[in-house]
């Protein structure tokens, strides 16, 4: 057997008692904790059928980021249509957001104070490339604070043509009520399309 | 019931020896090692002790969801620049390679690659031998779906170029790629398009499963 390496084993015919029994499930602990860099909250799951939404709840408080990836299509009769995101179902006016689509050139958006997070035509639609969907990474940071920072990117190939390729970068914050518990994402029309996945990961058990 | 280990019975807790304990937190620590894990690294980083023409990560297992490749390169051209090619299954079909990219400096370029080429190509993201000494360009490419055997593949990428320290020659590169091949990735190859890979260039393959 291999010598362990996040804990040191007993030895054969020394005493051990609680100490020793504490000092190795510390040990053990930390490797929980910090080998694996980002925990897996939300297991990679393929949708089996549309959905209206993707809805992550039960998100525990004990990290200090949080991590979404995604790979999204929507049944949108179009090439391209929004990716829009809340936090705990709040429809407050409590987003603030900036956007830059860039394809050939950049479109800027700012919206300050918005009930929600919206990326227009930002993720692939029913008409675009069949089989294409398109990957996000939103990253949240400090999601238990009163104000949570994030940032996404999405991209989207509507068509092998330069100008229908399409870059999102996002970013912004969230002035709800603490802590994140729960995450939804939904297109703006339409529902998401058979085949969209998803996964969410904690980083950093920094409020432990 | 536990998954990692073989739980204690009531009657025989203090009746185990050290062997007794020691098999449960090892069999726990193997779960621990060997779960698949998320950011886990598939190869650890290695730096590049020499220059090289190109590096292949080879033998990718199918079990995990998203790929990131993580690297700080330098290409050996003597130019202050030099692009990097990714090259999916050591694959350089022109008709597979479409890569969106936008570059900020103290403005933005624009590019896009349609089925051209012979790898991704991220643009001039590499600094050359005609930039400052001992700078490498770190750069995140994330694959989605890697191993799926049906769709062409989706990736993300971001990186950071610093050929002098003035605001015109700091570029931040930020893209999507898609590599129009359905078969599963299975190794990554990586080619400057110029030169070759300086010394000290390093690089590793990580999972998110």
């Amino acid at each position: 057997m291999p010598a362990p390496t996040l804990y040191t084993p007993i030895v054969p015919g020394a005493h051990f008692g609680h100490e020793s029994f504490d000092a190795i499930l510390a040990g053990l602990d930390r490797g929980i904790t910090w080998y694996k860099g980002f925990a897996q909250l939300a297991a990679w799951t393929r949708l089996g059928a549309p959905a209206a939404s993707i809805s992550i709840t039960g998100i525990p408080s004990i990290f200090r980021h949080l991590r979404l990836l995604a790979l999204v299509r929507c049944s949108q009769a179009a090439t391209r249509d929004d990716f829009k995101v809340t936090f705990n179902n709040d429809g407050g006016a409590n987003y603030h957001y900036t956007k830059q689509l860039i394809s050939t050139a950049i479109t800027f958006v700012g919206t300050p104070g918005a009930n929600l997070i919206s990326m227009s035509s930002s993720i692939l639609a029913n008409t675009a490339p069949a089989n294409h969907f398109s990957p996000v990474i939103m990253d949240i940071y400090n999601y238990s604070a009163d104000v949570s920072g994030w940032r996404l990117r999405i991209y989207a190939h509507s068509s092998d043509v330069a100008v229908d390729m399409y870059t999102t970068l996002g970013a912004g914050l969230y002035r709800g009520t603490p802590p994140i518990s729960s995450i939804q994402i939904f297109p703006g029309s339409a529902n998401w399309s058979t085949g969209s996945a998803y996964a969410l990961y904690g980083l950093d058990r920094g409020n432990v | 019931m536990p998954t990692y280990y073989t739980a204690v019975a009531d009657n025989d807790v203090g009746s185990g020896g050290a062997a007794y304990w020691n098999a449960r937190f090892a069999s726990l620590e193997a779960g621990i090692l060997a779960a698949p894990g998320q950011f886990a690294p598939i190869t650890s980083w290695t730096t590049l002790g020499v220059t090289t023409a190109s590096v292949t990560i080879s033998s990718i297992p199918g079990t995990y969801k998203v790929l990131l490749l993580r690297l700080l390169l330098r290409s050996s051209l003597g130019a202050v620049s030099d692009s990097l090619l990714i090259q999916p299954n050591s694959d350089t079909t022109a008709a597979n390679m479409y890569t969106r990219r936008v570059q900020f400096t103290t403005a933005a370029a624009f590019a896009a690659q349609t089925g051209s080429g012979t790898g991704l190509d991220l643009g001039a993201i590499l600094p050359g031998a005609s930039a400052p000494a001992s700078h490498f360009a770190p750069i995140d490419l994330y694959i989605f779906d890697y191993a799926n055997a049906s769709n062409p593949k989706q990736m993300l990428w971001e990186g950071y170029t610093h050929t002098a320290d003035a605001a015109a020659s700091m570029m931040h590169s930020v893209g999507g790629c898609v590599w129009k091949s359905t078969a599963a990735i299975t190794s990554l190859k990586f080619v400057p398009s110029g030169g070759n890979f300086a010394a000290g260039s390093g690089y590793a393959l990580y999972e998110m499963n």
